[in-house]
């Protein structure tokens, strides 16, 4: 037979082999990495912490259907399960499950679809849904009622840095970081182990250190995430922490110790890698990263927050498309 | 290079196993336009016999290649085919007949610059590595030629058959480009390999030292996409930078594909002139894939039959590498003198997801564009603004449109938005 009248040709643009790695796979890879610090969360915090996850991410799945329904769009986009995953993250365990899910409506709806849907929000939605909650609930949102279980194989009571939060924890709701903002408390290294186990208040997603690296290590090692971005991230937070220390070590806690405080690691992992809402250029990104580090701690340390993750990554978000245009790379021959 | 992509070879299959040959093709369909430039006159008509090698068609004045019969027979007809870039193209078609004699020129008794650009013109060697611009021209740059560099990059995937003539004609290959630099004026030759292929590289530089006193020497390269761009390599090589909207010699360079150089030596030591090429056959669909040599004007089909192909229904087929090759539509496309590969893949359609602006395509354009950039102006039908963006300036090597993770045609849409510009102008 007449190998012509086999053969039947489909045309296609070049290039005609691609990558394998394609946005689907990002996200299922995403998706993967945030079960640790959500499980991590759920064994911290019990069935609280399952619900809000759940509620967050039905109310970001469901919100987004509707929404992109009313607007015909028919692209798919599976990024708001990501989305309602990460609100929940950075959300107090106590968190009302009513207050969460408005806020999650926010960050699909307004923060994401309104500006135009995937690929073309300016700020990465969960961080601006609890901003959004931050303004609605302020009182809300930094209400820490939930006592994280113990580490097991830890004796609170010989460590004096934590004796007394286990002593004090039942009855306030302080987390580590308000108490170094309001209370000039500070941690020594003795206390790293308990901040890396999760024995620490703070948001649902932020405790259980461990896990949230365990997800980093599994966002770089597939390839899902810029290293860029975390590595000038956590790079300059450190630095700056660093020199704080140096300097004062009285009054500002070992770098070390600081790094795992608050959501510093979460924010680095799952928001400083946000493809969506970072720079494009390989400058930017360094750019980003060391920018967000440097207005964290500023933010900590010399405002009246005690805690800056979350405004110094949207603040990075607000000037990314600036980023992208002056980090433009040299085009060769110019 | 600063940028540029990592892809998986696909060479091994293929770069181990000597060069083969096919059976004279029954018939052969000569493309006027094999070059850039005019198409070449035909000097021959409907009914004459003529020799392997024989003039066919006469270069034009200006800008034109000489074309030369790949077989012995009778011209069957002269008439309109499809080419591969689109259009039609005058073809000359000759159907095998008789003995295959052959008309060779006589091997060239004096070599000078002259003598070899003339040669090289007479034997209609264009360059082969994909571009295709007359050969005698670029010998005979407006400028001072300080370095010539032979391209053994190779650097897209699947294709191994500059790596095949480099083992196996690598004196040949070295002697051509001798003869290059001898015709350009330069004071010295380099010729770029890839890391990837040590046999042919040790084969090379086993020929060049025998070539002692001709100043050529084989300069190693790490293995990314797209190093074998001449505006890539040069920077490479000399680290000099080719200006915007500039040419080679205006860095005094001169950059030829190996296989072009082999034409060049089997023209100017035995009067052969360019009348077949060695294309590598392969993709995932191919299941003997292999080098082989095809006498120019051979058909994509009747190169095909000597192969098993898989996914029978349902294949896209590439005339060269499969980054940068095009698509075949049309089975009697013939062999050119610039194809480099047939490949054969599964064909599949992609679904294009909205940009996440994850800047890899920012990373990976060599030129240092910022792809997304463009594209979000092309989805807004701006040209003009894309234009200012650096459109003119991309090569169109499709790092970006690989390495998509959301399989936007990045590189495709900046065709488009080219040829709509200068459509305009």
């Amino acid at each position: 037979m007449d190998i012509k009248d086999k053969l039947k040709l489909g045309i296609k643009a070049a290039p005609h082999i691609k990558e394998s790695m394609d946005m689907q796979k990002m996200m299922k890879i995403t998706m993967l990495a945030l079960l640790f610090p959500a499980a991590g969360s759920i064994y911290l915090f019990g069935m609280k912490a399952f619900w809000l996850i759940l509620t967050c991410m039905i109310t970001a799945v469901l919100s987004d259907k509707i929404f992109r329904k009313l607007r015909g769009e028919t692209t798919p986009d599976k990024s708001s399960v990501i989305t309602g995953v990460i609100t929940a993250l950075v959300l107090p365990p106590s968190f009302p499950l009513w207050a969460a899910a408005l806020g999650v409506i926010f960050a699909i709806v307004i923060v994401k679809n309104i500006f135009g849907g995937l690929g073309n929000n300016i700020f990465n939605p969960a961080l601006m849904g609890r901003a959004f909650l931050t303004a609605a609930f302020p009182v809300l949102i930094t209400t820490y009622a939930l006592i994280p279980r113990p580490v097991p194989f830890l004796n609170n009571n010989t460590n004096s840095s934590i004796a007394e939060t286990a002593a004090t924890k039942a009855v306030t709701a302080a987390t580590p970081l308000s108490k170094v903002r309001f209370e000039n408390k500070n941690y020594n290294i003795g206390a790293l182990p308990y901040f890396i186990l999760g024995e620490k208040k703070g948001s649902t997603g932020e405790t259980f250190s461990l896990m949230i690296l365990m997800g980093l290590a599994v966002l770089l090692a597939a390839g899902a995430a810029d290293w860029r971005l975390p590595l000038s991230y956590f790079g300059t937070v450190f630095l700056f922490f660093t020199v704080l220390w140096i300097v004062d070590p009285v009054n500002y806690i070992s770098p070390v110790v600081a790094i795992f405080m608050g959501g510093i690691l979460l924010g680095g992992t799952y928001m400083v890698t946000d493809p969506v809402t970072t720079p494009v250029t390989p400058a930017g990104k360094w750019i980003f990263g060391a920018g967000a580090g440097i207005l964290t701690v500023v933010i900590r340390c010399f405002s009246g927050y005690p805690e800056g993750v979350m405004f110094s990554i949207l603040l990075m978000n607000a000037v990314t498309p600036l980023i992208n245009r002056y980090t433009r790379p040299r085009i060769y021959g110019t | 290079m600063k940028s540029g992509i990592k892809i998986k070879a696909h060479k091994d299959i293929t770069r181990f196993e000597k060069i083969g040959n096919i059976p004279v093709p029954d018939e052969v369909a000569l493309c006027t336009k094999q070059h850039i430039g005019k198409p070449s006159e035909i000097i021959v008509k409907r009914g004459d016999m003529v020799k392997k090698g024989q003039l066919v068609a006469r270069a034009a004045k200006g800008c034109s290649a000489n074309l030369h019969s790949s077989i012995a027979g009778k011209v069957k007809a002269i008439s309109n085919l499809p080419s591969i870039s689109g259009g039609t193209t005058k073809s000359i078609i000759v159907k095998k007949e008789g003995s295959q004699d052959t008309d060779f020129m006589e091997p060239l008794s004096e070599i000078n610059a002259a003598a070899v650009r003339e040669r090289v013109k007479e034997a209609g060697i264009i360059g082969m590595g994909g571009a295709g611009f007359p050969t005698h021209i670029k010998l005979n740059p407006p400028g001072e030629i300080d370095i010539s560099i032979l391209n053994g990059c190779e650097c897209e995937p699947f294709l191994t058959s500059d790596e095949r003539m480099m083992i196996e004609n690598a004196e040949e290959i070295v002697g051509g480009f001798s003869y290059i630099i001898k015709a350009t004026g330069a004071e010295k030759g380099i010729i770029g390999i890839e890391d990837d292929k040590p046999d042919a590289a040790a084969a090379m530089k086993r020929a060049a030292g025998k070539m002692a006193g001709k100043n050529i020497e084989v300069v190693i390269l790490p293995k990314v996409y797209p190093q074998g761009y001449e505006k890539m390599l040069i920077t490479a090589i000399t680290g000099r930078e080719v200006p915007s909207g500039g040419l080679p010699h205006d860095v005094g360079v001169s950059v030829h594909n190996v296989r072009t150089s082999k034409a060049v030596f089997d023209a100017v030591a035995s009067g052969r002139p360019s009348i077949d090429t060695i294309v590598t056959v392969s993709g995932e669909s191919i299941i003997n894939k292999s080098n082989i040599r095809v006498p120019i004007g051979t058909s994509v089909s009747n190169l095909l039959q000597y192969y098993n192909i898989q996914y029978l229904r349902e294949i896209s087929l590439i005339s060269g590498g499969p980054i940068m090759g095009e698509g075949v539509d049309y089975l009697d496309m013939p062999v050119t003198k610039t194809t480099t590969g047939i490949l054969a893949f599964k064909y599949k359609v992609e679904n294009q997801m909205r940009c996440i602006r994850c800047g890899k395509c920012v990373d990976g354009c060599p030129m240092g564009l910022v792809p997304q950039e463009l594209n979000r102006f092309f989805s807004g039908g701006d040209y003009e603004k894309m234009a200012d963006a650096g459109l003119e300036e991309c090569m169109e090597c499709g790092c970006c449109a690989y390495i998509c993770p959301s399989k936007i045609p990045l590189v495709y849409n900046f065709m488009v938005a080219k040829a709509a510009r200068s459509g305009v102008k």
